[in-house]
């Protein structure tokens, strides 16, 4: 019935749509977008092709399935997001996303999203998105366990986030008010995976079509609760006011909220889980889910660590699990006074107020604070006691003249006022990678089981994450895989986190041998032969001072090339990056009409012929086509 | 809580003695010998505790000395604490408070005591006083100029800066900081789950970053890394010298030759650093081991000589060298203590199972001290003897040599060897000499045609020898520039002080007019001014301006001679080979220098100092020890076929290469000893720093443009970075790209 409905809505819906983008996004886009509403992506039956949308720093992967019926192909859409550092990033996000409606026919059979970042969501909720229409349907949604309310793991991990964001927050505040704009800067810019670019989310449009979707049908309600924690009946009824301070859904909840809303059937994916996934109707695919782990080690593993000058003798194993994300080791950063976090993370109730302070009581005096005066001037300051005199005098250089003359009077460039806020950037660091290792990560076998090819998808998942594809194994069919087997099997590789430097793995370092003393080979290393999707910008990557991230990481970038022949598709505009000199240039779709791909059997590609209206130009996106092996 | 004593309530000892008592020469201060975490194990609990000697000094509350000012200032808890008093009656019968974790005032009395106790170390070996680095960048990344804005007295150290696992020196604000936190352990056998630990109380971590402090007081241009020898250089110093630090805790010695029954190979407290900041952390048993790693026996393992070329993190790196240091170190210690075990044991050398006897323990611990005092001694002499760039491990080892040969000139056991094997066996090498042989490895020493040719360059004999002895004449030529100021103009036209007038000699080409200047100041200036009676004390900063003058004298020296060379001599090729053959032994461009405006390679001299060294005779002598740099901007272009970080915009990157040398003067005849020297003019070493550049950039991408400052922008920004941190932020990565 569904999705009869979405069919005859095609036309009449699509116009109009196209109608509101031709107005928002430049006149350029325009031919484009008209033209390609036109044009259905219809793979044979039997065929799968896989179409990378180009917007920049950003995930978004249309899988299409032949099915028996040619008109009626099975749609996936894998993420849809931009980050906020790609230039024009939402107008081209938007016209993607219309190709997309037109593509599918405004019907996706599953949407996955992998984890909660912007660079991955914002689509979904970004302004004049097609998701925000009724006509655009959703059949399942598929997320990680970690996005799922009451489980409790999954629960602790998002207390931890939250608490790390808030901490940061406080951290930004701090630091302007100390007059470190620098540092509120730079961690402002390492949390920006968390948030869209500024003003191109309607929060209220998006809460409105929530709500308009959950009014169709009474549980749609707590679905919506039930992925973002909050309820919305209606804007102005406090239902949290029992349970304090009510919070505002973050943009990425809102987009997991919609999508939530908007299926008709939402999977909560488990590692390992069995049977696996299946495509609605296409009996020769089937999907494996690798992660998000269970094992809370893996879970929070970022980089694995080597013990140094470890000994047997000491009783520690020679690699120790250290974990640098968020927790213990920080903690005492995140109590400390100064910061004024602790009653925001619950922490004052369960600590004793003297705890929080490295001494006890005693030994303490306050601060005679150089800050105060920027705030109330007018009030009046307490006398300070000898001690603070001292420091005054010594530190804050207000005292009288020092008694050595020679001693220039003005030290104040040796303060250290600020210097204590720098480990909220490692914070914010962790908080990115804790995140991204939330992600849901699916293997898709299209053929037969056990043999068939193996297109790797695994959101931004990072060192722990692909561990702990190992410690399972796969069963579909009464046959069992390992994640070894899958990997060597793999043909598409999307890689992770735009090709940074831990979001692909080499080694297993948790094993070794005779010949591997760094680890038995894993991750990329076990693929041969595959075509390698980065959906990277460098121009964004690299964008803002002072440390920007290094996308793709260069050793990865040649490896990924000898594993992938040179087969590596990019979204910059860069197509080529090592086309002079001594180096061929990277192997992409060069036309706009299907043609074999060197070096593989039974798969073609394209390039679109629309281009980007707004941005960098280039093709709006790639199309792989694989046929169904024996 | 009883109201806080006012501050300060005990007078200070008067500085002149009212003749009836002497100062004491020591004050005795307790503190950790390892940290907190040895003094709750009942092994250890009986060594972990020590009084150190630090020289007396007039201490006020702080404790702020001439060297060090302690603020316990603690922002992040909104906190201050009340600063120790040490010249307090109790504190002074009572050597100083008790050890404790809980009191804010023990850990200044520890941090302030064990510091002193590192610059003690350094001083004794070096003959002279420990200056901190200059400030040379203001806040806004203004060059500064006056001298008393330059002029660093205190070492700052703030013992709760942090609440972070790390300490550092930012070489920014002069100043340690030390971090504490709460264990992030799961297993009270490492350490109280959640407990604090403060890394200002661990002996080792306040060695080595006052270490760090004063290493970049003697060599400032270590810091700007030019090959992936020399952070890891910076590392390796600071740990050796906290490591043989503990060799002079008498307690803690005997105590583990006890338990290793003399054999240090073993795994012992002597080679741990930092044992409870890496247990806390769960680093395993110690953060660094002087041992390396050891085998299923317990004994260390035989090392690897291909892991330097596969190791490149700054502190595993160094490691590699501390373990070579203290594989030399065990190699004396051995040698000297072989014959002990024969007498022990029959004649076998196979000491009986069970304990030794104490008289043996004693006396090994004797022995162990002797060699670890002598590798401390030369592995910190070895610093006069390094080239003031571009050093690298190699460079080290021949100045260990170098420094050994000429402070233990007699060597019949020939214990240099030991270095020389342990740096090999683990694959140090230096790349520029044709054995390894002992000779070979020594600096060479100039001879008699090269001194000649070079001598015009250098001032006269008499001016050399003033440098040499005045430097620490009390007094000195301080008094002269107080009229002048300087107004922040590099060549200042200001003539009414010394160096004013010495600069309009040097401007007019009038060398002798100079050198007469500067002796008529050194050997006729009013000494009024000296303090009654203490001779022994200089005022630091009157030494500090004393070798800015000498310094600035030898600039307008060397910058005229450089014009004088040109302008005298009859064709440009004999110019071009009087250029090359003071590159060659100087490391510096005199083209270069007399180019006009931007192009002029800055010259800078950083040192002029005296140096002691033993003569063969026995009897000691002072040199003189100049350093010279001069830097040529490079630009680095982008590679054709590669990407270049675009990070910085199109700014083309380039990076400063720098050359100069160390030289070492005989201010008797003038005459140069060594020249230590890596030639600006060199073709091979731009090559060299660009291909370590390059992989750099290939590893880390734009975080290497920053951290080596090749845009403006960027080196705007290094500056501002803390290039020290205790342990590296981010572990190794094994599975990752």
């Amino acid at each position: 019935m569904a999705k009869k409905t979405s069919v005859r809505k095609k036309s009449g819906g699509k116009k109009s749509a196209t109608k509101k983008a031709v107005a928002k996004a430049s006149k350029k886009a325009a031919e484009p977008a008209k033209a390609s509403s036109a044009s259905r992506l219809l793979p044979a039956p039997g065929e799968l092709i896989v179409r990378m949308y180009r917007q920049g720093l950003g995930d978004s992967f249309l899988l299409a399935f032949g099915t028996d019926d040619p008109k009626h192909p099975r749609y996936v859409l894998i993420d849809c997001g931009v980050h906020s550092r790609q230039t024009d990033g939402s107008k081209r996000l938007l016209q993607i996303m219309n190709d997309l409606a037109a593509a599918t026919g405004n019907h996706l059979d599953v949407v996955v999203a992998t984890h909660e970042h912007a660079d991955h969501l914002s689509g979904f909720v970004q302004k004049g998105s097609p998701f925000l229409r009724d006509e655009l349907e959703i059949g399942e949604l598929w997320v990680a366990w970690t996005e799922r309310r009451g489980d409790r793991q999954a629960d602790a991990l998002r207390k931890k986030r939250g608490s790390a964001s808030k901490v940061i927050e406080k951290a930004v505040e701090k630091a302007r008010q100390r007059a470190e704009t620098g540092l509120a800067e730079q961690l402002l810019l390492l949390t920006d995976f968390e948030r869209p670019a500024e003003g191109t989310v309607d929060r209220d449009a998006v809460k409105e079509a929530i709500r308009s979707l959950a009014a169709r049908s009474p549980d749609q309600e707590a679905v919506f609760a039930s992925v973002t924690g909050e309820f919305l009946a209606d804007s102005g009824a406090d239902l949290g006011a029992a349970k304090g301070p009510r919070k505002e859904p973050s943009s990425n909840e809102l987009a997991l909220g919609l999508l939530a809303v908007k299926a008709r059937q939402m999977t909560y994916c488990e590692p390992g889980m069995t049977p696996p996934l299946s495509v609605p109707g296409v009996p020769a695919a089937r999907v494996y889910v690798l992660g998000p782990p269970r094992n809370e080690k893996l879970l929070k593993k970022d980089l694995p660590t080597k013990v140094r000058g470890s000994s047997s003798e000491d009783g520690h194993k020679e690699y120790q699990e250290v974990y640098l994300s968020g927790g213990a080791n920080t903690r005492a950063f995140q109590l400390s006074p100064a910061l004024g976090a602790a009653a925001e993370l619950g922490e004052a109730n369960q600590l004793p107020d003297d705890q929080r302070y490295p001494f006890a009581k005693g030994f303490y005096r306050p601060f005679p604070d150089p800050w105060s005066e920027h705030q109330g001037a007018s009030e009046k300051k307490p006398a300070l006691d000898a001690v603070q005199k001292f420091y005054a005098e010594h530190y804050l250089d207000q005292g009288p003249q020092r008694a050595d003359s020679d001693q220039p009077v003005d030290t104040s460039w040796r303060r250290i006022d600020a210097d204590w806020l720098d480990p909220a950037e490692r914070l914010a660091l962790n908080l990115d990678s804790d995140t991204n290792n939330t992600s849901l990560v699916l293997a898709f076998e299209w053929g037969p089981v056990g043999s068939g090819q193996v297109l790797l998808f695994p959101g931004d998942a990072q060192v722990g994450n692909w561990l702990s594809w190992r410690d399972q194994r796969y069963r579909a069919s009464g046959k069992s895989v390992t994640a070894d087997d899958l990997l060597s099997r793999t043909i598409l590789y999307k890689v992770g986190h735009h090709g940074s430097h831990n979001a692909t793995v080499k080694c297993d370092p948790r094993e070794t041998s005779a010949d591997h003393g760094q680890g038995v080979p894993f991750g990329l290393e076990l693929m041969e032969n595959i075509i390698a999707l980065i959906p990277v910008d460098r121009d964004a990557a690299d964008k803002k001072m002072p440390i920007p991230w290094e996308m793709p990481h260069r050793p990865l970038y040649e490896r990924l090339r000898e594993k992938a022949q040179r087969r590596v598709l990019r979204s910059d505009l860069r197509l080529t990056p090592l086309t002079e000199g001594k180096d061929d240039p990277d192997v992409v779709p060069g036309s706009k009409n299907w043609q074999r791909v060197p070096g593989l059997k039974g798969v073609q590609w394209r390039r679109s012929s629309d281009e980007f209206a707004a941005g960098t130009p280039g093709p709006l996106y790639y199309d792989i086509a694989f046929s169904l092996p024996e | 809580m009883a109201k806080p004593p006012v501050i300060p309530p005990s007078p200070a000892p008067p500085e002149c003695s009212d003749g009836r008592y002497s100062h004491p020469s020591q004050r005795r201060l307790k503190v950790f010998s390892l940290d907190p975490a040895a003094d709750v194990q009942l092994e250890t609990s009986l060594i972990s505790r020590s009084v150190l000697d630090v020289p007396w000094e007039n201490v006020a509350p702080g404790p702020i000395g001439d060297y060090l000012e302690v603020l316990d200032v603690d922002p992040a808890s909104d906190a201050v604490y009340e600063p120790v008093d040490l010249n307090h009656h109790s504190l002074l019968a009572n050597d100083g408070l008790n050890p404790s974790t809980g009191n804010p005032q023990f850990h200044q009395q520890m941090v302030y005591a064990v510091a002193m106790k590192t610059i003690v170390n350094f001083e004794q070996v070096l003959g002279r006083t420990v200056m901190w680095s200059e400030r040379t960048y203001d806040e806004k990344g203004k060059i500064v100029r006056q001298p008393s804005r330059r002029f660093v007295r205190r070492l700052r150290i703030y013992p709760h800066a942090l609440r972070d696992q790390n300490a550092f020196y930012s070489p920014a604000k002069k100043a340690l900081l030390f971090g504490y936190f709460n264990a992030p352990t799961t297993d009270p056998r490492d350490e109280l789950p959640g407990g604090v630990v403060f890394t200002c109380l661990s002996h080792d971590i306040i060695a080595h970053e006052t270490t760090h402090a004063i290493l970049d007081g003697m060599h400032r241009r270590l810091l700007e890394a030019s090959n992936a020898d020399m952070r890891a250089f910076h590392e390796a110093f600071a740990d050796i010298v906290a490591i043989f630090q503990h060799f002079t805790l008498p307690g803690l010695l005997l105590d583990q030759i006890e338990r290793s029954r003399g054999d240090l190979r073993t795994n012992n407290l002597l080679a741990q650093l930092a044992a409870q900041f890496a247990r806390s952390t769960g680093r395993g048993g110690a953060l660094r081991n002087a041992l390396g790693l050891f085998g299923p026996d317990g004994r260390q393992q035989s090392p690897d000589p291909a892991e330097l070329g596969r190791t490149f993190e700054p502190h595993d790196r160094g490691a590699i060298m501390v373990a070579a240091v203290f594989d030399a170190f065990l190699r004396i210690y051995e040698n000297r203590s072989v014959d002990l075990r024969r007498i022990a044991s029959g004649g076998t050398g196979v000491l009986p199972a069970g304990d030794l006897h104490p008289d043996l323990a004693r006396r090994l611990a004797h022995e162990a001290v002797e060699a670890a005092q002598r590798v401390l001694n030369i592995c910190i002499r070895a610093v006069d003897y390094l080239p003031p760039v571009d050093v690298t491990f190699g460079d080290y080892l021949r100045a260990l040599i170098t420094a050994d040969a000429d402070f233990f000139p007699d060597d019949p056991k020939r214990y240099r060897l030991a270095f020389i094997q342990s740096f090999r066996d683990r694959g140090i090498c230096p790349q520029d000499v044709r054995t390894l042989a002992e000779d070979a490895l020594r600096w060479t020493p100039l001879d008699k045609a090269a001194c000649e040719a070079l001598r015009d360059l250098l001032p006269p004999p008499a001016v050399l020898r003033t440098m040499a002895y005045a430097y620490d004449v009390p007094g000195a030529l301080s008094a002269l520039l107080a009229g002048g100021n300087d107004d922040g103009d590099d060549d200042d036209e200001d003539d009414r002080d010394l160096a004013g007038e010495i600069g309009a000699c040097f401007r007019k080409n009038d060398l002798t007019g100079a050198t007469q200047r500067l002796l008529a100041a050194a050997w006729l200036r009013d000494d009024s001014s000296c303090e009654c009676g203490d001779s022994e004390r200089v005022d630091r900063f009157k030494r500090f301006e004393t070798e800015r003058l000498f310094a600035r004298f030898l600039h307008g020296w060397i910058v005229t001679q450089a014009r004088i060379f040109q302008e005298q001599s009859s064709s440009p090729s004999e110019f071009k080979d009087k250029a090359n053959a003071i590159g060659w032994h100087f490391g510096i461009d005199i083209e270069q220098l007399n180019r006009p405006g931007k192009d002029r390679g800055r010259l800078e001299v950083h040192a002029v100092r005296p140096t002691i060294r033993l003569r063969p005779d026995g009897r000691s002598k002072v040199e003189l020890l100049v350093m010279l740099t001069q830097k040529r901007n490079v630009k680095l272009p982008a590679e054709k076929d590669k990407e270049q970080p675009s990070a910085f915009g199109e700014a083309p990157l380039s990076y400063q290469f720098r050359g100069g040398s160390t030289i070492i003067i005989d201010p008797e005849h003038g005459c140069i000893r060594y020249a230590i020297s890596k030639n600006l003019r060199s073709q091979s070493r731009p090559a060299r720093q660009e291909a370590f550049l390059r992989d750099q950039i290939h590893r880390h991408g734009s975080a290497a443009i920053v951290q080596f400052g090749l845009t403006p922008a960027a080196a705007a920004l290094h500056r501002h970075q803390e290039p020290f941190a205790f342990v590296h932020g981010q572990d190794i990565s094994v599975g990752g790209y």
